[in-house]
């Protein structure tokens, strides 16, 4: 982060970023161009030998004119365009499905919001809305302690955004609204919509090398062996015209001199054998050449250099829309820091949300982080840091002691997220009831038997490891600090719980709440 | 051929006034509608002014002249006008508000009142709407009023006499006043205990 970096407009920014989308798309148009010309070379005979065989019945075989086989081509293209197109049609129609919000939702195990926990956040979504103009999305909660959120639907009319418990426990006021802003944009910018459209462009680039791979790793040998064989056929192929191509080429233009082959339209056997040679127009040389290299390098471009493009494109895509999304959120709510704490909690808590690959570009973040090569050159997001430091170039900058205080909230929340995730792994392995993370509970036999509550955990417990978890004065994230606990400190738990805290007595006899992720240990003392 | 080019020319011409007048409604009832958006939330404001004035009335009868400046305010929003008289109206409204709140500080049985504690959520949460409301009319006016600038709208503007739109110019100072007092634990999380 530059000390002296330019400030940027968010209005600006805006547009730089619609602008980068239609590049893009643009793109990814021109490399359908040569994809569907290409795949039609392969395509087309399927169809021009029935055309010739069907019409060429009629004809004499000799007095068939150049027209007429200018026909039968373009016929074959005709016919494997209108293939090509109807199998896109179809594809798009089959994302439209894969990526339809419901299952997207139940997929990630989305339920109802609960209200009566986080009363504010429907009325924020309201609010922001009205900054739009759009009617307010539907909500949804998912049960994961990890930091993120996503927004799905193919309108504003239909829009869902879904938030993790994770989030609404580690953001502030402002930060949440940041990103739901940030979630706002995405429906307002219909970004659900643009990426189908993508996705859609993509996959039908990519279902040749998609389908050939799916017969190499088929059930049954026989599928595999044909797969293959396609592979050897489509190789040889190109091998051969390539082999040919190159004697073309060593014998000079005079070789696809077929003026005698084919004629100038009069039937051949009235032709005397020394005709008159009709040497060929250059062009019509230049342009053998071209279509047989064009035909030779098909396969290639269709089976490795499109697909590739295209996943890049669509990442690119993927990442501009995420710093649209964030420059709208700005101009939303006008305030670029709450969003920029907002990503620095989430970056720092670096979770892993159980969601199919295909849709990690909805999120705020990346629900899985991950550190393959390919996720690395081309990431479905922007890097976190670059998004942060453009948003600290469009306000005040950012207060650096606020930016330390919220990397280590993050961090200090990625543990209690581990304990979970350790924790649910753990619970599945006993089949007991659910336990919250970090936190032991009294087991029932040390309880005295005037201790009812002690499956609630009623206890002494002592706080584990990170120093410095804060003691609210009520069981909310931002009201006021009473105390830090340091390590060791031994603090006794009422048993009353609030939403996502727990109330305990501190030392000097004041009782505040903690969060019920935080990392505390029980001691197994029972205090009276 | 030269007949087919004017022809052709002309009707060229007749199609884009045809897309910009549609385009200038259309932008024009976008206004319109966004401008209703922010009527509504400054009527839901004025429904919750007398309920707060008799809250605090009841805990400190005597500030007589705090109450009288925020019912003159509500009325003078009451009176309708133009947008730059409604933003004014508006802003007195809120500065008055902001007035009433900083007297009941005064009074801790009355902060601590639960009547008192929802009324003033309900009006934080009345100016945050009216504050993005009135964003996206400003919006709609930056659009409508860009249309009616550049080429081609602008031709077509002219002819029929669009005129501009006014912005909503409220003073944030006005509203923060008021919005500050949120009580906290209210926005989100847990609910207040």
């Amino acid at each position: 982060m530059a000390e002296l970096a330019q400030r940027v407009l968010a209005w600006n920014r805006v547009a730089a970023n619609r602008r980068n989308t239609r590049l893009l798309l643009a793109l990814l148009a021109l490399l359908l161009v040569p994809f569907l010309s290409g795949l039609t070379v392969w395509v087309y005979p399927w169809f021009e030998i029935p055309a010739v065989l069907y019409f060429g019945r009629h004809l004499d075989e000799a007095s068939i004119s150049p027209t007429q086989w200018i026909g039968f081509f373009v016929i074959g293209l005709t016919a494997a365009a209108v293939l090509v197109v109807v199998g896109g049609v179809l594809l798009v129609l089959f994302l439209v499905w894969r990526f339809g919000a419901r299952r997207v939702l139940r997929s990630l195990g989305a339920q109802p919001w609960p209200a009566e926990r986080y009363p504010g956040i429907r009325r924020l979504v309201e609010n922001l809305c009205l900054g739009v103009g759009l009617p307010a999305p539907q909500l949804r909660f998912i049960d994961s302690a990890v930091p993120n959120a996503l927004a799905v639907g193919r309108t504003p009319a239909d829009a869902t955004i879904a938030v993790s418990r994770g989030l609404v426990e580690l953001l502030d006021e402002r930060e949440v609204a940041g990103v739901l802003a940030h979630e706002i944009s995405h429906v307002a910018n219909e970004d659900t919509r643009l990426s189908t459209i993508v996705a859609a462009i993509v996959a039908s680039v990519a279902w040749p090398i998609t389908a050939w791979l799916r017969l190499l790793r088929a059930r049954w040998t026989a599928v595999r062996v044909f797969g293959l064989f396609v592979g050897l056929g489509v190789t040889q192929v190109v091998l051969a015209t390539l082999a040919m191509l190159a004697f073309l080429l060593a014998q000079g233009p005079g070789a696809f001199d077929l003026g005698g082959i084919l004629g100038d339209g009069a039937p051949a056997d009235t032709q005397a054998p020394a005709s008159p040679h009709v040497p060929m127009p250059r062009w019509v040389i230049v342009g053998l050449y071209a279509w047989s290299l064009h035909a030779t390098t098909a396969p290639f471009y269709i089976l490795v250099v499109a697909p590739a493009i295209a996943f890049m494109v669509r990442r690119a895509v993927s990442r501009q829309r995420e710093f649209l999304a964030d420059a709208d959120a700005v101009v939303l709510t006008r305030d670029p820091e709450g969003l920029a704490l907002a990503l620095t909690k989430i970056g720092a808590a670096h979770g892993t949300l159980r969601s199919a690959e295909s849709i990690a570009h909805l999120f705020i973040a990346p629900p899985r982080p991950s550190d393959r090569w390919f996720d690395r050159l081309f990431p479905t997001h922007p890097a976190i840091e670059s998004r942060i430091d453009v948003l600290a170039r469009m306000g005040a900058g950012l207060d650096r002691a606020e930016v330390a205080k919220a990397l280590e909230a993050g961090q200090r929340h990625q543990q209690a997220q581990a304990a979970e995730e350790g924790g649910r792994s753990a619970k599945a392995l006993r089949g007991g009831r659910p336990r919250y993370p970090g936190i032991e509970t009294v087991p029932a036999e040390t309880a005295d038997a005037g201790d009812a509550n002690a499956a609630s955990g009623t206890g002494t417990t002592r706080a584990q490891a990170v120093p410095g978890i804060p003691v609210y004065e009520r069981p909310d994230g931002w009201s006021a600090v009473l105390a830090q606990l340091d390590v060791g400190t031994e603090v006794a738990r009422s048993g009353a719980a609030a939403g996502e805290f727990l109330e305990i007595t501190l030392p000097d006899g004041r009782s505040g709440w903690v969060a019920r992720t935080a990392p505390l240990r029980s001691r197994y003392e029972v205090t009276r | 051929m030269l007949t087919a080019s004017v022809l052709v020319g002309v009707g060229v011409v007749l199609l884009a006034g045809l897309i910009s007048y549609n385009s200038l409604i259309r932008s024009r009832n976008q206004v319109a509608e966004a401008w209703s958006g922010v009527d509504v939330q400054l009527r839901r404001r004025a429904t919750l002014v007398p309920n707060l004035v008799e809250v605090v009335r009841a805990y400190a009868d005597h500030e007589r002249g705090t109450f009288d400046e925020v019912t003159r305010a509500r009325s003078a929003l009451h009176g309708g006008g133009g947008v730059a008289d409604t933003a004014s109206a508006s802003d007195q409204l809120s500065r008055a508000l902001g007035r009433l709140l900083a007297v009941a500080e005064r009074y801790p049985q009355l902060r601590a009142a639960e009547n008192f504690r929802a009324l003033q959520g309900d009006l934080s949460d009345v100016e945050d709407k009216i504050a993005y409301a009135r964003q996206f009319y400003n919006r709609t006016v930056l659009d409508f009023n860009n249309r009616l600038a550049v080429f081609p709208t602008v031709v077509v503007a002219r002819a029929f006499g669009f005129t501009p739109a006014e912005f909503f110019e409220a003073d944030e100072e006005a509203s923060r006043e008021v919005r500050v007092h949120m009580p906290p634990g209210t926005a989100h999380g847990s609910p207040p205990a």
